[in-house]
């Protein structure tokens, strides 16, 4: 689309969302313009704004896979107040849990500045009972076939972390992956070892870049062989690592290419690479502005230009 | 890629037929945990890690990363051994082991969020107060930080 008319896109237009500064349940309409696709909404009380949602190609009307709902059996809550006020889930959702995060703890050992989850040493980490009576939850809302992600925080902190695992893979989950910055995984050589004999499937890594410039910007702290250590480890204990870079405009969107180069480099141990576009969760002086974000399409894009990758060869999820 | 060329055997076509979501959900849990886990490697299968031979990407049938926003689907690719010509039993094998996805996830926070796409999430936090609560709602915040669902 390069005319300058601004109209209201073909597909389904209409949405919800909520007002950044009440929470106000407000109706939202998906607009192009020459810039891209705009989520446009207005609150009563706080005006009118809008957000770009997608820029560039593929064209977002094309990015749907029609599928049946399938939502969960069990639902824990009812719908009452509307979407998205219900939630824990309630019957309007459509997809069943594919992977159920557990948050362990709230401290971490690397304090970031895009970092959405707590770091406080304030509260107290939930204990083993606690931890298994959540396994306990998961596997009667779920049935058990879900994937569980332990995250936090940063899960690594915790010494029974070996125990934690091993507490989820005896009550039956099939695949366990722990979220981790790698920060113990390379200070401790066999600490990878100890994980992957509790029955550890995967290491999902944060890895912004693959150079400390990049690190240094996003984390504040040099990582680069950190990580490598890391990765290292895990290939000495057989550890299937994820890479996962949170691309923010300007700092490391330039490097998608040689985190793909990175990983392929360091296949089989490295599995995939996933990226996470950064997102605006907590307090910020003033809203996100279009540029502090990178849409789907443009990772897509940016893999192109970088590795060669066709960009008609990804797909949206089914 | 620094040593071959990519060969990609498939592509997104959108318009076709309604899928079944149940059987989507169950691939997608069934996907990550084959391809993120550990490589199904011998120590010997293991010393040349870094391939100079061609990488094929391969479409690894219906391989799904699901969403909470916006996302793609892992692509697959395998990559042969060195100087190797591909043949079919070592594609086979490779395939096993030498798999690489490529996924990707854009977040919903409160400026750009979608409810019609929130209710199509299959990432969910276990709330310590009971209940799976999707994994962009758990973690959204109004402009001055205050959680939707998020107690701590
Ligand atoms: S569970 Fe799903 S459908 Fe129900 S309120 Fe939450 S997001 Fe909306």
């Amino acid at each position: 689309m390069t005319t300058d008319k601004e109209h209201t896109v073909a597909f389904p237009a209409h949405t919800q969302s909520l007002c950044p500064y009440c929470l106000k349940k407000l109706s939202a309409t998906r607009v192009e313009k020459k810039a891209g696709v705009f989520l446009v909404k207005e609150c009563p009380e706080h005006g009118p704004m809008e957000t770009i949602i997608w820029r560039g190609e593929p064209d977002m009307k094309t990015w749907t896979r029609g599928k049946t709902p399938a939502g969960p059996e069990i639902h824990s809550r009812a719908v009452e107040k509307g979407c998205p006020f219900d939630c824990g889930l309630c019957p309007g959702h459509r997809q069943r849990t594919c992977t159920a995060l557990l948050e362990i703890t709230w401290r971490c050992n690397l304090h970031c500045p895009v970092c959405f989850a707590d770091s406080g040493d304030a509260v107290p980490d939930p204990g083993l009972d606690r931890i298994r009576a959540w396994y306990e939850e998961i596997r009667q809302c779920t049935g058990g076939g879900c994937n569980i992600q332990l995250s936090g925080g940063e899960p690594t902190v915790r010494d029974d972390l070996p125990e934690i695992i091993a507490m989820g893979k005896e009550m039956g989950f099939g695949f366990i992956q722990v979220n981790t910055n790698g920060l113990r995984l390379a200070q401790e050589g066999d600490f990878a070892g100890r994980l992957k004999q509790a029955g550890l499937d995967s290491v999902f890594l944060q890895f912004d870049g693959v150079d400390d410039q990049v690190h240094l910007a996003l984390r504040g702290r040099k990582l680069q062989a950190i990580k490598e250590r890391a990765i290292a480890n895990c290939r000495s204990h057989n550890l299937g690592v994820v890479l996962v870079p949170t691309l923010v405009p300007g700092v490391n969107d330039h490097q998608i290419g040689d985190i793909i180069r990175f990983g392929l480099e360091n296949c089989p141990q490295v599995r995939g690479v996933h990226f996470q576009p950064v997102s605006y969760f907590g307090r910020y002086p003033k809203p996100p502005g279009d540029a502090d974000r990178i849409t789907l399409p443009q990772v897509i894009q940016g893999l192109e230009d970088q590795t060669g990758i066709k960009a008609a060869h990804f797909r949206p999820p089914g | 890629m620094p040593d071959g060329t990519l060969n990609p055997l498939t592509r997104h076509q959108p318009g076709t037929e309604l899928e079944n979501g149940h059987t989507g959900a169950s691939k997608t849990i069934d996907f990550t945990a084959r391809q993120w886990a550990s490589p199904l490697v011998k120590e010997n299968d293991d010393q040349h890690p870094r391939e100079t031979g061609n990488r094929v990407i391969r479409e690894s049938g219906n391989t799904v990363q699901p969403t909470p926003g916006f996302s793609f689907q892992p692509m697959a690719f395998v990559s042969s051994g060195a100087g190797q010509p591909v043949d079919l039993d070592m594609f086979l094998s490779r395939l096993k082991t030498h798999m690489f996805s490529i996924s990707c996830m854009v977040f919903q926070d409160v400026w750009n969020l979608d409810l019609e796409r929130v209710r199509d999430c299959c990432i969910h936090v276990l709330s310590p107060d009971g209940g799976l609560i999707p994994f962009c709602m758990y973690n959204l915040t109004d402009a001055r930080g205050r959680s939707l669902y998020r107690k701590t």
